[in-house]
């Protein structure tokens, strides 16, 4: 018999798997059902067993290697049986699916491959480095304390500090086994690490995690001194209630909060991004305002001001975007208290300019300059981001707040022109919009009275001018 | 007669090699699902074939089976064909839904398999619909529905019972409870000691058996069966049974370990049945291994056959949709493809 140990594939949404290690030698006999490997893969680790017994007669991974599922990474056969066919079999599927694999191997063993050599000599290359895989000290980061996934996981069950475990495993790394032998030889006095008993409903375990309680903090009401979900709520108000009163003293908010967010990121399920493009009239005037005003009154106005105006314009049509999003209630606000984004070495930052809608230009271009001052304690109920003056990547939230535009004013756009090519001016505009607030139909007719307003920029700005000068 | 039945020496023998059968079927599924071969998701019945087999063994061919997500020990129990069934997993054009069903999705009506179903609880709405036919045609069938310990708590669950009950149709529901409705246990699921204890609720019998027994799940099914047929109604079955595997193939199962799954291993129902064939004198070790070397022959080839088979074509997506044509389907099943033709092609 005997059969190609392939990366296995586990569950539905797997991409690629990572070799941790090992457990049995290339040469080494096993028994079915014996493990052979530890891999991982996002985040979680498996065991390959063998299907069958046998010995492990050939090696296609190294230690910390990324294949995708369904690559072989080694054989398992009885120790006499001939191979030949599952190394033809093997080593074709490893020419053909993983050419990284090949690749990586191949400059391992400095041999470029070459044509149809490539297979072989990758295939080959790869058996003998996985032979001396477990012993090619790969001369890893020295600090890094080297511990198996598994092992790491124990020893936060267990309450073992890594760095004091010696190793046993390959190359002197961590085993679950290690971590163990550790926990067992320490003290065992520190009574604090095991969690107190607390009685609790499981309703009100729900209710303590979704609130962020401490259960062990809380008093019970409910059968025996048990706590409730009452319970849990009213210690979470009073949880409130006192941080409010200590965030009269200037802290960080834990609600406000600006950053950047991927789309791999936990938090961007609930952040969607709409964009659109501003046609040229809008585009034109953004900049064309923009210059009108700097020349005839106020030299210290950059476009950031004039967008402030006409963001604070389409918030008039849509209030629905001007408004904070919290404890499962989207809150519409009066005031327009806008946060200015600005990307400060990369991490955004955001100032928050008060009632921006019943500012002058004047008084908008001085409470800009005043940002990095006191600041001030007003929740944003919108934030604008002038994306010109930036170039970070991911979307932008700014929570409470369900809604971040950033405006990109600095594109360019060719059109046929007398001689050949004329550039334009092309502005976009990003709205990032929480999904539980607001809807993708909201974000896109937002962003359409955004560009409507824009064309009549010069009015809005001399409006906001005149008429409170 | 069922193609096989407890009650004779030759029948026990098949049961045994049916368990044998569908072990044998999801070690091989589940390896090649490892592999990467199947598309999709599979759901392991090694473990539970006890029900499956001592349940379909009280029935006879022309019964009704509703199945579940984890349904291959239901086919096989009722007599599909291993290598069509395989090839159904691969989605082949051969394969029981050629090929557009999948692991979750067999079906042969004319078998009596109504079909394995993704949804959780959805086979007893099917059982009853079943029964209800048989019982205004007034034929000597029963339709009998396979759930599992979380589809108990589903609300159609509760209407097909209470149905079937209030109406006295010839309808059996079998509640697989491996312990664990995907990660939950099911201590945290239900509020009664045995789920069974709900068919108090719609005033019909209900039982718990030994699920890991295949005689014990054979013997309450048959009782079961007669009741039905007398026009006494539906039962409620319990099976206390356990899967070895995750719910999924690469469930990590952080919900339990493996001193749990050893403790029902110890407990296996094909280990223990085959014992007690031996202490009757109906089978002999020999005999067995040539059962069991026979049985990864029949797997191997099934394989082997659905490796080989063909895909089906594209243009069978648009088949077994509608029972009457449809002319805007039509239409569109009709359009040059996007993998050949130039409609909505590259615009330049």
């Amino acid at each position: 018999m005997g059969y190609i140990v392939r990366m296995p594939k586990l569950g539905l949404e797997m991409k690629e798997g990572t070799l941790l290690e090992w457990t049995v030698a290339e040469g080494e006999e096993v028994a079915e059902g014996d493990q052979l490997a530890e891999i991982e893969s996002e985040k979680s680790v498996a065991e390959v067993e063998a299907r069958e017994g046998g010995v492990l007669r050939r090696v296609y991974l190294e230690v910390d290697q990324t294949v995708p599922p369904s690559t072989p990474i080694g054989i398992l056969a009885a120790p006499d049986a001939d191979i030949s066919d599952l190394e033809a079999e093997a080593e074709a599927d490893l020419a053909e699916e993983a050419p990284d694999v090949a690749g990586v191997e191949a400059e391992a063993a400095a041999s470029a491959p070459e044509g149809g050599g490539a297979a072989e000599s990758a295939a080959a290359s790869a058996g003998g480095g996985g032979a001396a895989g477990g012993a090619s000290a790969d001369a890893s980061a020295g600090a890094d304390v080297k511990a198996s996934p598994r092992a790491e996981k124990r020893a936060e069950e267990l309450g073992v500090d890594l760095s004091t475990v010696e190793g046993t495993g390959p190359q002197g790394a961590i085993t679950a086994d290690d971590v163990e032998t550790a926990a067992e030889s320490a003290p065992a006095s520190d009574a604090s690490t095991e969690p107190a008993d607390v009685k609790a409903s499981p309703r009100a375990e729900k209710r303590a995690e979704e609130l962020g309680v401490d259960l062990s903090t809380v008093e019970g009401t409910g059968p025996q001194g048990a706590i409730t979900a009452d319970d849990v709520e009213a210690a979470a108000e009073a949880q409130e209630t006192a941080a409010a009163a200590a965030e009269s003293a200037p802290a960080a908010r834990d609600t406000g909060e600006i950053r950047r967010i991927v789309p791999d990121d936990a938090a961007a399920y609930r952040h969607e991004r709409a964009t659109a493009v501003a046609d040229e009239a809008g585009a034109t005037a953004l900049f064309e305002t923009t210059e009108a005003v700097r020349s005839a009154f106020e030299e210290r106005v950059t476009m950031t001001d004039v967008l402030a105006v006409v963001a604070s314009a389409a918030l008039a049509d849509h209030p629905i975007v001007n408004a904070t999003y919290a404890e499962g209630t989207h809150q519409l606000h009066e005031s327009r208290n806008l946060a200015l984004a600005v990307d400060i070495e990369g991490e955004p930052t955001a100032g928050v300019i008060p009632d921006a809608d019943e500012l002058s230009i004047t008084e908008l271009v001085e409470a800009r300059q005043d940002l990095g001052g006191d600041g001030g304690e007003a929740v944003p109920t919108f934030t604008l981001a002038n994306a010109g003056e930036t170039d970070a990547e991911g979307r932008l939230v700014n929570e409470p707040a369900v809604a971040a535009l950033e405006v990109d004013p600095t594109g360019q756009r060719a059109v046929p022109g007398n001689d050949g090519v004329d550039l334009r001016p092309l502005v976009t505009a990003s709205l990032t919009y929480d999904t539980r607030a607001l809807d993708g139909a909201d974000a896109e007719a937002f962003l359409e009275s955004f560009f409507d307003h824009a064309e009549r920029a010069s009015e809005l700005v001399l409006g906001s001018y005149r008429g409170r000068e | 007669m069922s193609d096989y039945t407890l009650e004779t020496e030759a029948g026990r023998r098949e049961a045994l090699r049916r368990m044998l059968l569908i072990r044998e079927f999801d070690t091989t599924a589940g390896e090649r699902f490892n592999d990467g071969d199947i598309p999709g998701f599979v759901h392991l019945y090694i473990g539970e074939e006890a029900v499956g087999v001592g349940t379909c063994g009280a029935l006879e061919p022309e019964d009704y089976v509703a199945s579940t997500h984890r349904g291959h020990g239901h086919c096989i129990s009722k007599g599909l064909d291993p290598e069509l069934m395989m090839a159904e997993l691969y989605g082949k054009a051969d394969g029981y839904c050629n090929g557009k069903g999948g692991s979750m999705h067999i079906a042969d009506v004319e078998a009596g398999m109504l079909g394995a179903n993704g949804i959780v609880g959805a086979g007893p709405p099917l059982a009853t619909g079943a029964a209800l036919t048989i019982d205004y045609q007034d034929r000597d069938q029963v339709a009998l529905a396979f759930g599992g310990d979380g589809s108990v708590a589903q609300g159609q669950v509760h209407e097909a019972v209470n149905l079937a009950a209030t109406w006295d149709l010839p309808a059996i529901f079998v509640i697989e409870n491996n312990q664990y409705g995907e990660a939950t246990p099911v201590e945290k699921q239900h509020n009664v000691d045995n789920l069974s204890d709900t068919a108090g609720a719609y005033d019909i019998p209900g039982v718990t058996v030994d699920g890991m027994d295949v005689t014990a799940v054979y013997e309450a099914v048959s009782e079961a069966r007669d009741r039905a047929l007398a026009g006494d109604g539906p039962t409620l079955i319990e099976a206390e049974t356990y899967r070895y595997r995750g719910h999924y193939e690469g469930d990590h199962e952080p919900y339990r370990d493996e001193a749990e799954i050893e403790q029902w291993r110890e407990r296996d129902a094909i280990e223990s049945f085959k014992e007690r064939l031996i202490e009757r004198g109906e089978l002999t070790e020999a005999e067995f291994e040539e059962m069991q070397a026979e049985v990864e022959e029949t797997i191997a080839d099934a394989v082997a056959y659905a490796k080989d088979a063909d895909l089906p074509d594209p243009e069978q997506a648009y088949d077994d949709m509608f029972g009457e044509p449809v002319p805007e389907i039509q239409q569109f099943a009709s359009r040059p493809r996007a993998d050949g033709g130039t409609e909505g092609g590259d615009p330049t």
